[in-house]
Order: C-alpha cells, then sequence, then structure tokens
C-alpha cells in the first residue's frame, strides 16, 4: 500500500479543471502505468489523484477540416485501431503497437506518454515529424503548443500545475507523405526503446518539392530533429556521401549519455547512420549508398 | 477517506469499502481472498497480477482498487470455477507449469487472446506471450500449450 492520498474522479472536464486550479498537489490519473509506478517508488507523493478516465470527451479519435484530433486519453490499443491513422499517418500508430506489451496497451494513453516524456517515449518522434500539436485547457484558457515546444527534457514539459492535455493535434497532410517508426531494444520481448527514430517525408516524388522531418530518441534530453541534414537531404539525390555527411552533422550536435543502462553512446552513434538509411530505403525506395 | 465501491467479480455483484491508496491487485487477494492473481514485480512488468477487466487483460498491480467501481472483473478463479479449460488442460499436458507463479498470468492472457481469435498465428502468440516472464520453464512448453489450443 502506498502513503494516503485522496481520490476524485470528475465527470467532466470542467469540473476536472476546477479541481486540479484548486489543489496544488493534485496528479492527474489516465492508464496509470507511470504514474503508479512513480507512486510506488515514492518518486511521487500525491495528495490528490484526479483520474480522468470518467471524462468521456477525451478520449476519441476524430477528422476535422485540419487535423486528426487524438484524446489525451485514448489508449495505444485504441490508436492502433484506428482507422483515421492509416497511410501517411501510419507511423504513428505502429509506434503504439510495438510499446509495452498488449496488456499495457491496454491502459497506457498517448497524453501520459507526452506528459511522462521518457527519452525514448514511444509516441514522441513519430509525434514530432508529424507536426502535432497540444491543447492544453485549464480555467483560464486554452493554449496550443507544438510538441516539440511542448517537450523540454526528460520528464519535462511545458504543462502547467492547473492544466490539462486535453488533445492532440495532428495536421493533415494533402501531398504524397510517407513516413516510418523504428527503434531498437535490448531483447525482443517487453522493453523500452534503447534508440529510437521517425522519418516523415511529404512529395517523396518530386525532388524539388521533398520536404523532410527527422527526428531521434534518447542522444539528446528530449527528441532531437538534425534540421540541417533534413535540409541537406531534402532536394538532393541520396548519396553514400550525403549520408556520410548527415551523420558527421549529426555526431556534432548529439551528446548521448554515458550513465544509460540501455545503450552506450557508440552504440547509439552507430545506430543513427543506419536508421537513417534503412528509413530513408522504405520511404523512397531503393537508393544507392553503397 | 474511504470510499464505496462496487463491481461485478466472477460474476457476482460485490460491494467493497476501499482507501484510494489500495491497489486493485491488493483488494482482490486481501479483501476478496482470491490468491490466485500473484504480486510479482507490482511494476506492471511480470504480468502474474494479469486479470481481464471489461472484456480486456490488464495489470491489476498497476489500477488502483477504487478504479474497478462499476466494472467487470475476471480473475483466474473465475474463468472457468468448475472445469479446466482447454488452455489449462495443455499447460499440464505440455510441462507449461513448474513452480506454477506466473500461470494464472499467462492463462489470463490467453483466455483474452482466444477469445478474439480462435486460431492465432505463431507471432500472435508470442506477442500475447511477450509481457509475461517465467524464470522456471524456458517459454517453450507455455508456447507449445498455446499452440496445441490454436491447433484446435
Ligand atoms: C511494463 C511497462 C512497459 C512500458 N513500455 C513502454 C514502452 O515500450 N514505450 C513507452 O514509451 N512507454 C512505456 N511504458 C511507459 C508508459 O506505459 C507510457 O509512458 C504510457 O503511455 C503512459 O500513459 P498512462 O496513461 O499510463 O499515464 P499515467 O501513468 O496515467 O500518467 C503519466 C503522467 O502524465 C500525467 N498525465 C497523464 N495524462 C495527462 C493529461 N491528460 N494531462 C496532464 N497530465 C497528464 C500524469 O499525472 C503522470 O504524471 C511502459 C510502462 C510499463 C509499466
Ligand atoms: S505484479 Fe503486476 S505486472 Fe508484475
Ligand atoms: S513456472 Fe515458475 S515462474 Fe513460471
Amino acid at each position: 500500500m502506498f502513503l494516503p492520498f485522496d481520490y476524485q474522479s470528475p465527470k467532466s472536464l470542467k469540473e476536472c479543471l476546477k479541481l486540479i486550479s484548486e489543489n496544488e498537489n493534485a496528479h492527474i490519473l489516465a492508464g496509470g502505468t507511470d504514474l503508479i509506478v512513480n507512486i510506488r517508488s515514492g518518486k511521487i507523493i500525491p495528495q490528490l489523484v484526479v483520474d480522468i478516465k470518467n471524462i468521456s470527451e477525451l478520449s476519441d479519435i476524430k477528422k476535422t477540416d485540419n487535423y486528426i484530433e487524438i484524446g489525451s486519453l485514448t489508449t495505444m490499443n485504441q490508436i492502433t485501431k484506428s482507422s483515421l491513422l492509416k497511410g501517411a499517418y501510419y507511423l504513428l500508430s505502429y509506434a503504439a503497437s510495438i510499446m509495452g506489451c498488449y496488456e499495457i496497451r491496454n491502459r497506457a494513453t498517448i497524453g501520459g506518454n507526452i506528459i511522462n516524456a521518457s527519452p525514448g517515449a514511444e509516441t514522441l518522434n513519430p509525434l514530432v515529424v508529424l507536426s502535432a500539436k497540444v491543447v492544453l485547457e485549464s480555467t483560464s484558457g486554452q493554449r496550443i503548443l507544438s510538441i516539440e515546444e511542448f517537450v523540454c527534457g526528460p520528464n519535462k514539459t511545458e504543462i502547467k500545475k492547473n492544466e490539462l492535455l486535453t488533445k492532440i493535434l495532428i495536421p493533415i497532410v494533402n501531398e504524397e507523405a510517407d513516413g516510418v517508426y523504428m527503434r531498437r531494444q535490448r531483447v525482443k520481448g517487453m522493453d523500452l526503446a534503447s534508440v529510437n527514430c521517425a522519418i516523415f517525408i511529404t512529395n517523396k516524388s518530386d525532388i524539388k518539392k521533398r520536404k523532410i522531418k527527422i527526428s531521434f530518441g534518447t542522444v539528446t534530453p528530449k527528441p532531437y530533429r538534425p534540421i540541417k541534414v533534413e535540409q541537406l537531404l531534402e532536394n538532393n539525390k541520396i548519396t553514400k556521401n550525403l549520408i556520410l555527411e548527415s551523420v558527421k552533422i549529426i555526431n556534432s550536435e548529439i551528446n548521448p549519455r554515458t550513465t544509460s543502462l540501455r545503450a552506450s553512446p557508440e552504440y547509439k552513434k552507430f545506430m543513427i547512420e543506419y536508421f537513417l538509411v534503412e528509413g530513408l530505403k522504405k520511404i523512397l525506395g531503393e537508393i544507392n549508398v553503397n | 477517506m474511504s470510499i464505496k465501491i462496487q463491481f461485478k467479480l466472477n460474476g457476482e455483484e460485490k460491494n467493497f469499502y476501499v482507501k484510494p491508496n489500495m491497489t486493485l491487485l491488493e483488494l482482490i487477494r486481501e479483501k476478496a481472498h482470491l490468491t490466485g492473481t500473484k504480486h510479482g514485480c507490482g511494476n506492471g512488468e511480470c504480468g502474474a497480477c494479469t486479470i481481464i477487466m471489461n472484456g480486456e487483460p490488464v495489470r491489476s498491480c498497476l489500477i488502483l482498487a477504487v478504479e474497478a467501481d462499476g466494472k467487470e472483473i475476471i480473475t483466474i478463479e473465475g474463468i472457468s470455477p468448475q472445469n479446466l479449460t482447454e488452455l489449462q488442460k495443455a499447460f499440464i499436458d505440455e510441462g507449461a507449469i513448474q513452480c506454477g507463479f506466473c500461470t494464472p498470468g499467462f492463462i489470463m492472457a490467453g483466455e483474452a487472446l482466444f477469445k478474439k481469435t480462435q486460431k492465432p498465428s505463431d507471432d500472435e502468440i508470442k506477442e500475447s506471450l511477450s509481457g509475461h516472464l517465467c524464470r522456471c520453464t524456458g517459454y517453450e512448453p507455455i508456447f507449445n500449450a498455446f499452440k496445441k489450443v490454436a491447433k484446435k
């Protein structure tokens, strides 16, 4: 049993926002797969736990004119099954489908994954390359931030104590687009990612208009976008030399910590080249980089 | 603060007064006295505490007891109170039980899997086993037990 705390389960968003604005030490409970672990370890000692699972408007995926809107309470298994997250957006549902294990995915939510912001968090790299935004609500109104601005480091985001993450917005892409998500882990069974990467390319068949977005996890404290490399690869024919140059740029910009339990900096640096080549091949078809 | 909760446990309506800091696993074992559900890691990693809540397998060590309010919960004791299930029989035939600590978790995962697909592929079986740890059998006999049921 944990140290004592109070529990509330608001039925509406309004009620929930009021509760968290009035209680400094309230902790939101979504799927609980991070929160309960942190309560057990003593890392979090809540006075009040606010369970948001009875707020039904937080858990669906819908398409509006400009966005695919994902409620923060949507579980990984719901994301995996969603017919709206196919085609160009498939990389996100693929990432959701391989995190944890089936039973964890039944509970783990996308909102919890973002707020927990672990360096290898499954959904963060796909969300970065899809240019996703987060919607934060409080009794004083709404803020919308890009996922890149929102996540600041391991377990750190821009969320304020009185705010709830309500939705994730994924811009609808009208051009031809495709993406991939890749991860490496220590064992084949359940394990957190040692290093991961997402790549998203629009207008892939038109080299002049091609746009490339890349994001790596666990190589810097927050998802790392090699912007110079994106620009380098975007409108140029991809060759061995270009890849080598890209890897050089990335290695000069990243600084993987030596204390990681899962992979050494050398291994992560090695994986960068592999992910880059394999990811580009998957999206663009055969490219000649030998 | 104790909260009154009501839920269906293995087919029977139950009422409990629980403290918010009690987990569903503790409630099942210590208040409902159903000790088939095991406490292994307490952190979601081993699968020994797996139960079925509203038709889906979940880890009861990561759920608060209060969250069970209004739910329908099935534990290992409730899956087939009179007879062994096909999967339980297959576990015995294949020697998939040694100390038995992990077995209820595997059986619950299997029940959920076979409810969804009667003939799961090898990959689907492995996927459903992947979040469960066994320190004794080496997994092979457990996989074989699942295969045996999948073939039928
Ligand atoms: C066995 C196991 C395996 C795992 N494997 C993986 C893995 O492979 N990949 C991976 O990325 N993660 C993994 N995780 C971590 C975890 O499952 C995910 O991060 C999950 O998405 C968290 O979601 P949740 O709904 O359970 O969050 P919770 O635990 O409910 O919440 C997490 C944090 O976010 C806050 N929060 C939640 N929702 C909101 C909201 N809407 N607004 C504001 N704050 C909010 C909570 O207060 C808490 O601080 C694993 C965890 C376990 C136990
Ligand atoms: S005791 Fe719940 S997963 Fe190990
Ligand atoms: S039989 Fe002993 S842990 Fe699986």
